[in-house]
This record gives structure tokens, sequence and C-alpha cells, in this order.
């Protein structure tokens, strides 16, 4: 055990929190927010800084950073106060569109789309949720049949991050709709948004993260070519799940480590200054307590997400570990943001102080990328043997 | 960063862990219900080497790194809570300051002793109306021309009426406050020092509590430990130490409930499957396991810091707080779903629960913690 971080990386941190304090944080507006903008001028700098491929291989316009230090980066960001749609914008693009074309494309779709994404010219997304199949992901209808050389899809996707904003998805389909179990019928595919039969439906209004655009989209007789098959045939979904998923709950939620940090940080200077009965909020135990309380589940948060980081960079499982810490990470996160809130009183209620923004933000993280109840029962078969 | 246990470290674990097994849990029952300090444990944590850990080599210690010493610590607490308590007072409230502290002339007479499980050490601190406000403490030191002359009361002394020497918090001066504190080493049979008798407890009845008496009770000049008026601030020290320790009583506490619950809830059948394939019931393993991770890593990171010399007083009080409450949440719920069979003494899960409880209240309450933790955490923010 070593707990430690190397000097580089406490600098790294820092470069990244500043970046992400005096950069992208002026950029968001709650005029914005309020009209689901996504923060283009954002996302350009985040390209130009070079945060956008960070895990990929230098070779393909990345900076080969280990999971830590994706972490590390993303933690930054949720420090500075960058709202969590523009980190889960970057999340649904670098992770879930980039990891997996990393870790299963062949050599001609990496040199293809992972440099584009790396830079930010091109804007990447994951197609996994159908109507009718959120946590029950195996169950989706979306079926693609091959014909001649190509790939025919048809079928809908939902709540899908970067949808109505991103040029090339990473889609998954029913390639042998008889297989059992179902997860290995499912392909995997690389589309990209100019294609005839792709179409982006409404664009969907959200509680929170609202500067990421979330959509729905439609596959209508759409034809790819065979060499679009991401992975092996069938066995997208199984690999999908075994690679991404543990990139996903981790350094997709790193921001959210970040946000308590954050909040933390909000609570105690308004506390510091704010007045009642003669003296300083940050006198009164009762809210002292929510502030022990808060850096506790940071801490305690600390040690579970670097230590799923940790196990990625040596190819270690982390599927319970991950589902531990995705399901405690985001539970704190929605609590402690409504504890911010509380601390704040009328002020927190209002949008003048974004402590509002963060608790609507946060609540995402139990929901998104498997639910908590979906991560308890994963905890629960590994720990039964059922 | 890294967050595997060594090669060594976790054949530590397994090794130790099967000792373990075999004594503490073997006779977790017996030492709950007999209600008397576990010698035989006792004696043979010490032929482990367990309250050798840490402890200088010239006396008989071994050294060990951080992890291994709370791996130990962790799976001593599963075992038995009574003895955890027990031996962690002797050997690590009553020892650690000695070792910090004591000079060599105290050292050589003691330290060999309390490793080789021969003797027994009680740290003394709380008095009947102070518990968290300790430097609120009566207990009086006079000097003498020897020495100093004790007179006051201590209460719910950890090992109080079997221990053959006592750290024993008094004032030296009732001007000073905190710096009127001074610790002396007092040894048992000295005349005006009584014990009193043991107290009926909900948990941890292995490990005797009791009150002391301290009537004109007259030591020498030697015992005084340390410097005159530094008593409060190797408290403090003493207690960072503690820290640790009840954050590794409570997680290894949580894993045993954890271990019942599990084989229980696998075991047990009901409508025709086991309970443990119902969701309220396995999303409580679920819980227990998220927690007891969460606890685990927190208490490794600041026993880690630490052993650096590092450590926040945030954080050891955070890891004592966190392993504490899970321990309470956990024994809870492997209680619940024992149904009927974990409300009886018959069941581990019920003598758990009580053990549990303790956690928040032993060694700064869980108030006191989330005070130390807040007022860290807000001076860093401070304008």
């Amino acid at each position: 055990m070593d707990f430690a971080l190397t000097d580089e990386q406490v600098a790294f941190r820092d470069a990244v929190e500043r970046f992400g304090r005096e950069v992208l944080v002026p950029n968001w507006s709650q005029e914005a927010d309020d009209n689901n903008v996504f923060l283009r001028d954002s996302w350009k700098a985040m390209g130009e800084f070079g945060i956008l491929g960070l895990p990929y291989p230098v070779e393909y316009g990345g900076s080969g950073a280990s999971a830590v230090d994706t972490c590390l980066a993303g933690e930054a960001l949720g420090r500075a106060g960058v709202d969590a749609g523009t980190t889960l914008s970057m999340g649904a693009h670098t992770i879930l569109c980039g990891v997996p074309i990393w870790k299963l494309g062949t050599e001609e779709q990496k040199r293809k789309y992972l440099p584009g994404l790396a830079s930010g010219e091109l804007i990447g997304g994951f197609c996994l949720t159908e109507p009718g199949s959120g946590s029950d992901a195996a169950g989706m209808k979306t079926r693609a049949v091959r014909d001649g050389d190509d790939w025919v899809l048809n079928g809908s996707k939902t709540w899908i991050t970067n949808g109505p904003t991103g040029d090339v998805f990473v889609v998954t389909a029913v390639t042998a709709p008889d297989a059992k179990p179902k997860a290995f019928g499912i392909s995997t595919f690389l589309v990209e948004a100019d294609t005839p039969g792709f179409r982006v439906g409404k664009k969907l209004d959200k509680l929170g993260c609202r500067t990421s655009p979330t959509s729905e989209l439609y596959f209508d007789d759409m034809r790819i070519p065979g060499s679009a098959l991401l992975g092996p045939e069938n066995m997208g979904f199984a690999l999908v799940g075994k690679l991404i998923l543990g990139w996903e709950r981790t350094c997709l939620m790193s921001p959210a480590l970040g946000g308590l940090w954050h909040g933390l940080a909000t609570a105690c200077k308004y506390m510091h200054e704010r007045e009642q009965f003669g003296r300083p909020l940050a006198k009164f135990q009762a809210l002292q307590e929510k502030i022990a309380d808060m850096r506790v589940a940071y801490e305690v948060s600390w040690g579970l997400l670097y230590r799923v980081a940790d196990l990625l960079d040596r190819d270690e499982p982390v599927m319970v570990e991950a589902a531990i810490l995705k399901t405690y990470l985001s539970e704190a996160s929605v609590k402690m943001a409504e504890e911010v809130i509380q601390i704040h009183g009328g002020y927190g209620y209002s949008k003048e102080y974004l402590v509002e923004r963060a608790w609507r933000d946060s609540k995402v993280g139990t929901i998104g990328a498997g639910t908590s109840e979906i991560q308890r029962g994963i905890i629960a078969r590994a720990i039964g043997n059922f | 960063m890294h967050f595997s246990l060594t090669d060594e470290q976790l054949a530590f674990k397994q090794s130790f862990g099967r000792f373990v097994d075999e004594t503490l849990v073997a006779r977790s029952e017996r030492v709950d219900r007999e209600k008397v300090f576990p010698t035989d444990n006792n004696k043979d944590l010490a032929k482990m080497g367990y309250q050798a850990l840490g402890m200088p080599e010239e006396y008989g210690g071994t050294p060990v790194d951080a992890i291994s010493h709370w791996i130990a610590q962790e799976e001593v607490a599963r075992g038995c809570a009574s003895t955890f308590l027990s031996c962690g007072a002797s050997a690590g409230l009553f020892g650690v300051p000695l070792r910090e502290f004591g000079s060599s002339e105290m050292k050589s007479e003691i330290l060999p002793g309390l490793i080789a499980g021969d003797l027994v050490g009680a740290w003394a601190l709380t008095e009947p109306h102070c518990g968290s406000d300790a430097a609120a403490l009566k207990t009086s030191a006079r000097r003498t021309d020897t020495g100093w002359v004790l007179n006051g009361s201590k209460m719910f002394i950890t090992n109080g009426n079997c221990a053959d020497w006592y750290i024993v918090a008094a004032r030296t001066d009732p001007e000073a406050g905190h710096a009127g504190v001074s610790s002396f080493l007092v040894k048992r049979g000295t005349p005006g020092f009584e014990q009193g008798p043991s107290l009926e407890k909900m948990g941890c009845r292995g490990s005797p509590t009791s009150a002391l008496y301290f009537e004109d009770c007259e030591i020498p000049g030697e015992w005084l430990l340390g410097a005159e008026g530094t008593g409060f601030l190797q408290a403090m020290k003493t207690l960072e130490n503690g820290r640790i320790g009840m954050a590794a009583y409570g997680v290894g506490i949580a894993q045993a409930a954890f271990d019942e619950a599990l084989k229980y809830s696998q075991e047990r059948s009901a409508f025709g499957k086991p309970i443990i394939k119902f969701q309220p019931n396995h999303f409580k393993l679920a819980d227990i396991r998220i927690a007891i991770d969460g606890a685990r890593l927190l208490g490794m990171r600041a026993s880690a810091k630490h052993a650096e010399g590092n450590c926040p007083y945030a954080l050891y009080s955070a890891a004592k707080l966190y392993g504490t409450e899970t321990a309470v949440m956990a024994t809870d719920k492997a209680v619940q779903i024992h149904g009927g069979y974990g409300y009886m003494a018959e069941y581990r899960v019920e003598r758990l629960y009580r053990d549990a409880r303790l956690g928040p209240i032993g060694e700064g309450t869980s108030e006191i913690q989330r005070q130390l933790i807040a007022r860290e955490t807000l001076a860093s923010f401070a304008p």
C-alpha cells in the first residue's frame, strides 16, 4: 500500500485545476445552463489543453496517461468548480467513446478516430440505453443485420450524452437475437453522425448537467460498412462491460470526487463569512458536523476511487471495487450537495449561489452508468457467489 | 500509488488470521460470558508477537510497517473485541506513551514484561465528571520532598482492576488548564491506590472496566512520565495511536458481522430459496461491504501517514469516526439478517452488536471526532 502522490502528479493535478478555474469556469453562465447550451469554447479549450484524450497512447494523439492520472485530472476539474455538464460530456467522449476504440479497435479505427477525439475536433458518444431498456441493458431491441459486407441498423437509443452534438458514436446492437444469455448476442459499431438513416431525436431537458446535451438517436435502415464493427462480433456487450465500465465508473466519476471537495470549500467559506446571532456560522456545532461528514465522505471516496484506478492500471479485475466506489461516491455527492444547500439556507435555494446547481448535477451519479441498485446487485452477487 | 498488500503482508494476514480463528474467535463466547480479563488470549497474542509490534527491539519489540500493524489490529478486533480492547489498552494506550515519554529505567522495568504478556497496563484519563472535556480533570498530584501525592478518582478505566501498571493523568497546576496536567506511572499495590469492582457493561464484557481511587497515594519522583505539564499533550499523542486502533476495532467487528451475515443468509432458506437471494438482504450485505472497504482504506491510509509522521488530525478522526460507525451499522444489519436468531445470545452477531456500540463512544466520542475534523477543515479555508 502506497497512498502518496508523486510531486509530478501533484503538479499535474494543480495545473489542471488552474486550467479549470481560469479557463472553463468563466465559460459557464446561468443562461447557458437554463437553455441547455453546450459550451463549445470550453470544449475547444479542453482539446487544446490536451485533456480530451489523456489515457490514449501518444501515437494516437493522446498523452498515455494512467487511469490514476486521468482520475487526478477529473478530480482537479471538480475541485475547480467546473460544472458537471462539461465534465459529463468529456467523460462520455473520452471514456465511453474513446476507450472502447482504444482498447478494442483495429489499427485503422484507432488512426481514424482517436486523434480527432483527443484534439476535440470530433465529439464522441456511447449508445447503450434504449427507451425500453435501462438497467436491463442486454434487453435492447436495436438490431444490426448483415447485408453483404455491410451492416444495416434499425432501432433507437435514448439518454445519449453528446447525442445532439456528436460526430461519432459507439453503438451497441443485437446481432444474434437467439443468444443465451442475451449479452453474448450484442455487438458494438462505430457510427458517424452523417450516415444516411442516422437521425437525432429531440433534445432532452434534464434536472442537471444541463450544458451536456442529451438526446434520443434513431437508426432507420442505417447502412454502415463492415469495417465499422468494433471488436469481435457478438462480444461487444461483454467486452464493453468488462473493459469499459471499470473506466466509466472510475474516471468518469472522478470529477464528482473533486466536486465533493469543491462543495466542502464553498460551504466552509460561506460559514466563515455569514453571521447569525452575532457570530459566524462556522461557530455553530450543528453546521460543523455537516462539514465533518463531508470531509469524511471525501476521504472515504478518495481511497475507493484511487484504488480502482490503480487496479485498472495493473489490468486487474475491478468489477466489484468499481461498483463499491460508484455507489458510495455518487450517493455521498447527492447527500453532501444537499447539505451544502442547507448550510447556505435561502441563498442555497436560490440560483445566485451555484450550490443549487451542484445538487441538481450530482443526481445523475446514482442513475447513470448503472443505477445504485444495479451496483448493489453486482456487489452482492460477487459476495454471495450467486 | 499502489493499493495492494505485498506478498509478505498477505501471508501475514492469512497466518495471523488463522491464529485468530483458532484462538480468539473460538474463545470469544466464553470471554464475554466470564467477564474476566482473558489472560490466555493475552499470553497467546504475546507468543504471536502482537504486543511487540512497533516496540523498541532492545525491550523485546519488533519493528513493523504501518499496514501490517493495521492488519494485526483489525484481525484481533475481528476475533474478540474484549481482547482487542484489553490488549490494546495495555500495549497501546499504556505501552505507547511509556515508549514515547518514559525514562530508560522505567522502560527497562516494564516494557519487556508488557511485551511478553506477563504484565498488563492501563491508561487513566477519564474521571466521573469529565469524559470528552478531558482537560477538566481534577485528580491532583502534589509535589513532596521525595515525589508526588495523588488524590482523586478515575472512571471507565479499561483493565482498571487487573493491570499491574497504570499511567494516570493528574493536575499538577490547578491554574494552568491544559498545561497544568502531567502524567504518572503508578504501580498496583501502591498504598492509597484502590481499584473499584468491574462495571457491568453492554459489550466488551471480557475486558474489565472499573473506577480507580487515589487517596494520599505517595509515589516516587521517577514515576513522573515525561516533563511536568506535558500530560495533556501526551494524551493527545497517545490518542493518535488510539484512534487508528479504534478504527481497526470498528473494521474488524464489521468484518466479523459481515462474515456471519453472509454465511447465515446463504444457509437459511425462506419462501423456498436462500434468503441471500432476496434483494433487501443482499443489498444489506452490499452496504456493509461498501462501508468496510471505505473504512479499511481510510484506516490504512491514516496508519501509513501516521508512521510517516504527516497524518492530519482530521484523518485520524475520520478513520475513527467512520470505522466505528461502520461497525454499528454493519452489526445492526447483520442482526436483522439473522431475524429472531440474531436477537439470541447463542448467535455471535448478538455479541458483535453489543461490542460495536463502544466504538462511537470510547477514545473520543463521534461528536468530538466531528468537532476535530470540522475545526481543521474550516481552518484550512479561513479567510
